[in-house]
């Protein structure tokens, strides 16, 4: 997708597991972007637990997302709600289920839509906890996805069953063939018995069935690049967990994933999302602030982190 | 994306090909850690069986692209495949099986240890006419300009793909005995006496001479080019001693030392031979 617009950039931050720092770094960088005078706008796309505006320190909101989707009459300039920041703008996510939890994929694209039309730079999508259709569909829909990944081992298994359902996913809307569409849902299961074991063995077995979707199949894959941030490093080798998880992502999934930086364990953050402040707001020469800004410049100029 | 098994070193260690050694040290490094026991970023994704498996391919990616020799005949080794290359991706065999017939000669025919690579399954015939005189031209020797034409390594493609580091499983390397000299290994089924007889007389491996072993041994021109994987037209031209169509010295030693294989003749007798005959005509 991605081709609707060319003047905007969406940046879809996702993770997989929850409390790994998904909106603090959806915040922090929405900040960033708008000091640096780019228009920004936050929408907090986590339908169902949406808390984008705690970690902004906005008052919880009167109109939200859910106004803007279930409702006819309402202009998405209606649900947009201003922050301390003039550049920063905020669309915040619906604090309830109300049938929004799951709108369909053609509600997804006409909210995309309409969150373009905004006279804005950059839009920052905060997606939600887990692997429901909805967060990999914004995470697809997006310019660029980034996952937050703090070094445990509970939250990498969550980031590649993540990377695993996008990248299936982003797949199985390539072809209107039941048989493929049927080979790929089959493989999504790991003891499936087909002896696909990675998405390399699946396109392999796309490829013997049908060679051009196939060679389509391996085209998609190869432009899929997810970015990853690490959050809470606490030493020298939780960092290289990320260039782990590089090399890893590259033999199994046979993707290219960006390793954008990491940010340190740091007792201003704990305090910051206590006080409800975001941490580039109140120190900007902490630990954290730094490593924000390092990330955001390689997100922003295609760069990652390198292995001394 | 290709399968783990068909990427080529630069691929396997997921740097470029122009990467110098210190980029080359550091994927290695990291590849290395990605892979070990215990790894938090490959336990869910690999067994321990695929990760010693892999790790095995990234040590010995890592000492053939180290090493600046050796990563000079790895290139011209992948170079030779580029030009041989076209056809499809899945009627070609896995790229570490093609090496691994190049080590071994007789390759297929061998036993090979349990998590070895398959051996190469047979070439299909090729569809489209090749056109070796135009690019065998292009490749031949006395030029000088390409980097791996200036000095003959010892040891050509049958050095190429080292022994994995010692730290890795042999088994999981897929390696094979490569090492047994070739006095101990059994001999053919049907050892032709006349044909024993007349290398006993030859005093110089010419290309005469192995055309002429070959043709005793009842092997055809094709049946050498399946097994060792080099174009059929390049083993004629070694036999005509067509030396301006052939590539530079240092493949055609690789080559004749792969063929010697092949006719169960001293490959280092042969090469030394064949070598010295062929700088000697060079300058005609």
């Amino acid at each position: 997708m991605g081709q609707i617009l060319r003047d905007k950039e969406i940046i879809a931050i996702g993770g997989g597991k929850g409390g790994v720092g998904k909106s603090f770094f959806a915040s922090n960088l929405g900040i960033i972007l708008a000091k640096a005078q780019k228009k920004t706008i936050l929408v907090d796309a986590d339908l169902g637990g949406a808390n984008l505006h705690t970690c902004l320190g906005v008052p919880a909101p009167e109109v939200t997302l859910s106004d803007f989707v279930n409702g006819t009459h309402v202009r998405i300039e209606d649900v947009v709600l201003r922050t301390s920041l003039d550049n920063l703008l905020l669309i915040s996510g619906a604090q309830d289920f109300l049938g929004i939890a799951n709108p369909k994929y053609s509600q997804k694209v006409r909210l995309l839509r309409a969150i373009e039309s905004l006279n804005v730079n950059y839009i920052i999508l905060d997606l939600g906890a887990g692997t429901t259709n909805n967060t990999l569909d914004f995470f697809l829909l997006a310019d660029r996805g980034v996952l937050m990944v703090v070094p445990e081992p509970t939250s990498i298994e969550n980031a590649y069953r993540f990377i695993k359902s996008a990248l299936f996913r982003r797949l199985k809307m390539l072809t209107q063939d039941p048989q493929v569409r049927m080979v790929i849902e089959k493989a999504m299961d790991r003891k499936n018995d087909l002896g696909i074991r990675s998405p390399v063995d699946l396109i392999d077995h796309v490829h013997r069935m049908d060679r051009r979707l196939g060679a389509h199949l391996e085209e998609s894959m190869a432009k899929f690049r997810p970015a990853i941030v690490l959050n809470q490093v606490r030493s020298l080798s939780d960092v290289r967990v990320g260039y782990s998880m590089q090399a890893a992502c590259e033999k199994f999934f046979g993707i290219k994933v960006d390793f954008l930086g990491y940010l340190e364990n740091d007792d201003q953050v704990w305090q910051s999302i206590r006080k409800r402040q975001p941490i580039t707001l109140n120190g900007d020469n902490s630990k954290s602030a730094r490593n924000l800004r390092t990330i955001t410049y390689n997100l922003l100029n295609n760069l990652q982190l390198k292995p001394e | 994306m290709k399968s783990l098994k068909s990427q080529n070193y630069y691929e396997i260690l997921g740097v470029a090909h122009s990467a110098s050694p210190e980029e080359i040290r550091n994927a290695y490094e990291v590849a290395k850690h990605a892979f070990q026991e215990n790894s938090l970023a490959t336990y869910s994704l690999f067994t321990d069986e695929e990760n010693q498996e892999i790790l095995a391919l990234i040590s010995r990616a890592y000492e053939t692209l180290f090493n600046p020799e050796l990563r000079r005949e790895y290139d011209g080794f992948l170079e030779s495949l580029e030009r041989e290359g076209g056809s499809p991706r899945d009627q070609r065999p896995p790229l570490a099986a093609r090496m691994q017939a190049l080590r071994t000669p007789s390759g297929p025919a061998r036993a090979r240890p349990a998590g070895a690579f398959k051996p190469p399954p047979p070439r299909p015939p090729r569809d489209a006419p090749r056109e070796p005189l135009r690019e065998a031209a292009r490749e031949a020797p006395g030029d000088g300009s390409r980097a791996g034409a200036r000095e003959a390594p010892r040891e050509m493609p049958r050095e190429m793909p080292r022994e994995p580091a010692r730290d890795a499983p042999r088994e999981a390397a897929g390696d094979t005995p490569r090492d047994v000299p070739p006095e101990r290994r059994p001999p053919p089924e049907r050892h032709d006496e006349a044909a024993e007889k007349y290398i006993q007389t030859v005093s110089c491996f010419t290309g005469q001479v192995l055309k002429k072993i070959r043709q005793m041994r009842g092997l055809s021109l094709e049946d050498i080019a399946e097994r060792t994987k080099i174009r059929k037209t390049y083993i004629e031209y070694l036999e005509e001693e067509q030396f301006t169509f052939l590539p530079a010295p240092v493949y055609v030693k690789g080559f004749v030392i792969m063929i010697a294989g092949m006719l169960d003749l001293p490959p280092q007798r042969v090469a030394e031979d064949y070598m010295t005959h062929y700088k000697g005509s060079r300058h005609v």
